[in-house]
């Protein structure tokens, strides 16, 4: 027998108000728990993805969508750009270095990337089977789209026109698998990458006759394609060569060419001052939900302690002493509050891989339900603050009950 | 002596005081205190089991002044020393039988009695496991006995223990009171107005009120 075990029979005998309290106090730290996840997994995934890309340009348009669009993959682009003026920029003095990215296709829902092989260097892959492309319409898969569509090297498929799934295919050239990637936990596990001409050569008109008018053979591994003036890509990502180019190059490129400049750091900063609205929302009702649930842990107490002065006045009479009164009543709170808190933490990581399960593409599949913060143990912190709030005043109430009058009061 | 109180006085609020009859007790004693019903008699048990301070007057159980005691040292001292029954049985109701009982040697910080045995000197022990609940009211009178004698106690003291029983469990837990009392050698006071207790024990005071406003 010992205090802990006479605690928990009582928090036992009453196990619907135990429970509903426990439950209140559980999904407030769940949701908390949730936005702790998402927000500093988002916070790195988005800052991986942009790592080293100083400046991103695209067509004339908002500056966040050709950020969305050409670093993270989720947006539309805002159009395309011609190849002199992406080549014009390559010279340009302040500019390290470019990767073109041309967009236009999709394989299930999973976007093909024509660019060069600095891009996969860029993102540091490994490949897990076969090798980078060498030969226009070869493809290289990321790890999820492997493991989602079932792709290995050796798979052919005909890619659909268009950004997002649906729309005709061009079943005349079909793409092969020469590469699988290994996961890398950032945006290029979600892609398809080959050649720009790749992408160019998929888009030509077939000829007259029914035979195609270009050269399939010739590609460009490294640095810009050579492609007449008739050519176009859609993003380029930009390295800076020294710091004076961010001050430079965005004003020279937004005036004077018909490209549009954004920086990834500021584009997501602004984005998170909007979603920023939402999460305070959420945080403010996780709030409420905690506060109301240590009111009703109050209250609960303070209730059971009106029928249990009696039983705690047999304790006195039994020789129990005021102060272990007190820490029956406070270890009551607290086992109660603790429950409700590991409980919450589970419910939270629970609600995140239901959450990500319904939406397995985009900036979410990158987000994991099973990594465990050191953030969390806070909200175990503040459980306890909870706890101790709203079994204080019972517990100083039992410690100061009167045993003989409690007794003869029948 | 075991029990030695003297000159004891309590005043409610807005009421006249009382004086009580001086208490003595020698060990394994019985003593019956009698009285009509507001008479103060259980507020002379509880002033005997130190939940309530007297204004004046001495009580010494045991050789010990308990009104020197503080607070802390009471409950404990109580714990160890006095077993305490009640009109009502005031079992703890989350917890089972058994478990009723061995709260009393935890609190008191004592070895205590084997539950089992005491339930079983009772007659109860078939209903160690049982939940509170399911007790009627004599079976629950005698766990409430066996909780006030885990501790071997020196002194038991019983507030109407009898008073909500019928003659066969009344007559029963008299006897069961007395026994046990002999058996571990303690003092016994039970404070009552029942014709049936009278006829058992022998010796008696009385607490009236004061005549006089």
């Amino acid at each position: 027998m010992n205090l802990f075990k006479i605690s928990r029979k009582y928090l036992s005998f009453k196990p619907l108000s135990t429970g509903l309290n426990i439950l209140l106090l559980s999904f407030g730290l769940a949701i908390i728990t949730m936005l702790l996840l998402v927000q500093n997994q988002f916070e790195s995934v988005v800052s991986k993805d942009a790592e080293g890309i100083d400046l991103v340009v695209g067509a004339k348009g908002s500056p966040l969508q050709i950020i969305l669009s050409g670093v993270y993959h989720v947006d539309f682009p805002t159009g395309n750009i011609p190849i002199k003026e992406a080549i014009g920029l390559q010279r340009n003095r302040l500019v390290k270095s470019v990767l073109p990215l041309a967009l236009g296709d999709n394989y299930k829902g999973y976007r093909i990337v024509g660019t060069n092989h600095d891009y996969l260097d860029f993102y540091q892959v490994e490949f897990s089977d076969g090798a980078s492309w060498t030969e226009s319409f070869q493809v290289v898969v990321g790890a999820e789209v492997a493991l989602k569509q079932g792709l290995k090297v050796g798979d052919s498929f005909a890619s659909s026109h268009g950004i997002s799934e649906g729309s005709h295919s061009h079943d005349e050239h079909l793409l092969q698998v020469v590469g699988v990637l290994k996961p890398t936990g950032k945006v290029i596990d979600r892609l398809i990458t080959t050649s720009v001409e790749t992408v160019w050569y998929s888009h030509d008109e077939p000829g007259e006759d029914g035979e195609h008018t270009h050269d399939h053979g010739q590609i460009t591994l490294n640095g810009l394609p050579e492609g007449d003036e008739s050519r176009e890509l859609t993003t380029l990502l930009l390295q800076f060569r020294n710091p004076m180019a961010a001050v430079q190059l965005p004003r020279f490129i937004n005036s004077r060419t018909s490209m549009q400049a954004a920086s990834p750091t500021f584009e997501m900063a602004r984005l998170f001052e909007l979603l920023g609205v939402g999460i305070k929302l959420l945080q403010g009702l996780a709030v409420a939900l905690i506060v109301i649930a240590g009111l009703g842990i109050f209250i609960a107490l303070y209730n059971s302690l009106k029928e249990r002065k009696y039983d705690l006045a047999v304790l006195r009479s039994i020789g129990a002493t005021r102060f272990q009164l007190l820490q029956l009543i406070l270890i009551e709170g607290i086992t109660l509050t603790w429950i409700g808190a590991i409980l919450g933490l589970v419910l939270g990581h629970v609600f995140l891989f239901f959450l990500l399960k319904t939406s397995d593409q985009g900036l979410a599949a990158s987000l994991q339900a099973w990594t465990f913060l050191p953030g969390e143990l806070w909200i175990l912190v503040y459980a306890t603050v909870v706890g101790l709030v709203a079994s204080i005043i019972p517990a100083i109430t039992a410690y100061q009950t009167s045993i003989a009058k409690q007794l003869t009061k029948s | 002596m075991m029990l030695e109180a003297k000159n004891l006085k309590y005043t409610y609020k807005g009421s006249q005081n009382i004086d009580f009859p001086d208490v003595e007790l020698k060990q394994g004693e019985s003593l019956l205190i009698l009285g009509k019903s507001g008479s103060g008699k259980t507020t002379l048990l509880n002033m005997l089991s130190g939940l309530l301070k007297p204004e004046s007057g001495t009580i010494s159980i045991d050789g010990k002044d308990i009104i020197a005691f503080s607070q802390k040292e009471m409950d404990q001292f109580r714990g160890k020393n006095i077993g305490l029954i009640f009109q009502k049985p005031h079992l703890l109701g989350p917890l089972s039988v058994k478990e009723n009982l061995q709260v009393a040697p935890f609190f008191a910080k004592v070895q205590g009695e084997s539950p089992t045995g005491i339930l079983k000197e009772l007659d109860i022990e078939d209903k160690a496991n049982s939940k509170v609940r399911t007790l009627s009211e004599g079976e629950a009178q005698r766990v409430s006995i066996s909780r006030a004698l885990m501790n071997k106690p020196k002194l038991i003291l019983a507030d109407e223990p009898t008073s909500s029983l019928d003659d066969e469990n009344a007559e029963r837990v008299i006897n069961l009171l007395k026994d046990q009392a002999k058996r571990i050698g303690a003092g016994l006071i039970i404070v009552t107005h029942d014709q049936r207790i009278k006829n058992q024990v022998s010796k008696f005071i009385e607490v009236k009120k004061n005549e006089s406003v």
